[in-house]
């Protein structure tokens, strides 16, 4: 694991086994992290909820060896501009499912609109509730793109917030 | 005899069930974690069939301790709540605490998609 600092940029990557048990430490780690280079509880929050999701997908689906995890967090002005990337192995069957969602929510004109139809169909479901990526796409407003190198998929999570007014960097 | 419900007691997440002749008061505490799918599925449906043991009114879900909710445990809230409202047995009451972004965002979702006999204070 390497977490650095610049003057303006700070990131973060590890590499960790596919335990979905993992996954709630080292979120509570990256929200601190965010809370620290950014103080902004809102943006705080959007990156907690992505980076959860994000990697228990990657967690949960990876169809061996471990995942990986990078976040940055930049400072430009009175914005953060936030990059949440997860790659894992996966079966081919999930990596089309990734795309397809991923296409469908780019195809959607309305976030809460798309995400609201993913939140009617999990009430129904009985395993799993396909919710994850929607809703960092919907709750952490970050745009999601996807890419594969042999069979890893690599998912892409970026966004720019306006920072509360007189949020230090600390 | 009165149904019981057993709490969760996780080191993640815990619950506190008050009830009383008409109405249920069920709070969460902690991180509603993956891994407590299973455990906050059985306690929602303990809290349905007690709910319909008593004839109550009203099921009151304090979340304000909550400090997150992941998308599998949002799923199983959902799908309560979904379930409620198909019986139309009860009102369900969601207790919130606006600090708390997630909850701000998440709850503005369900409500629009489960709004109808669903309040949120």
């Amino acid at each position: 694991m390497t977490a650095t600092n610049d003057s303006e940029v700070t990131h973060l990557e590890l590499r960790l086994s596919p335990d979905p048990t993992l996954v709630a430490t080292v979120r509570r780690f990256v929200g601190d992290l965010c809370a620290r280079v950014l103080g902004d509880a809102d943006v705080t929050s959007r990156v907690i909820v992505a980076a959860h999701e994000l990697l228990d997908n990657a967690a949960r689906y990876s169809a061996r060896d471990g995942c990986l995890l990078r976040v940055e967090l930049q400072r430009i002005g009175n914005e953060a501009a936030v990059v949440i990337v997860t790659e894992n192995k996966v079966s081919e069957e999930r990596r089309r499912e990734i795309a397809g969602l991923i296409r469908d929510m780019d195809a959607s004109s309305d976030r809460a609109a798309f995400y609201q139809g993913l939140l009617r169909r999990a009430a129904k479901r009985s395993e799993g509730s396909g919710l994850g990526l929607g809703r960092v796409h919907a709750e952490s407003e970050l745009t999601l793109s996807s890419s594969l190198q042999g069979d890893i998929v690599r998912i892409r999570a970026e966004g720019r917030f306006s920072l509360m007014t007189g949020a230090a960097l600390r | 005899m009165r149904l019981e419900v057993t709490d969760i007691a996780t080191p993640d997440l815990v619950t506190e069930t008050a009830m009383d002749a008409r109405r249920i008061e069920a709070r969460l505490v902690g991180c509603a974690e993956p891994v407590n799918f299973d455990d906050l599925t059985t306690y929602l449906e303990a809290i349905h069939r007690a709910a319909a043991e008593i004839d109550a009114g009203e099921v009151v879900l304090d979340i304000r301790s909550v400090d997150f909710m992941s998308a599998t445990c949002l799923g199983s809230l959902l799908a309560w709540i979904s379930e409620s409202q198909r019986r139309s047995q009860f009102s369900t009451r969601v207790v919130w605490d606006p600090t708390k972004p997630w909850q701000r965002r998440s709850l503005q979702n369900i409500v629009s998609t489960r709004g109808e006999l669903l309040r949120i204070d």
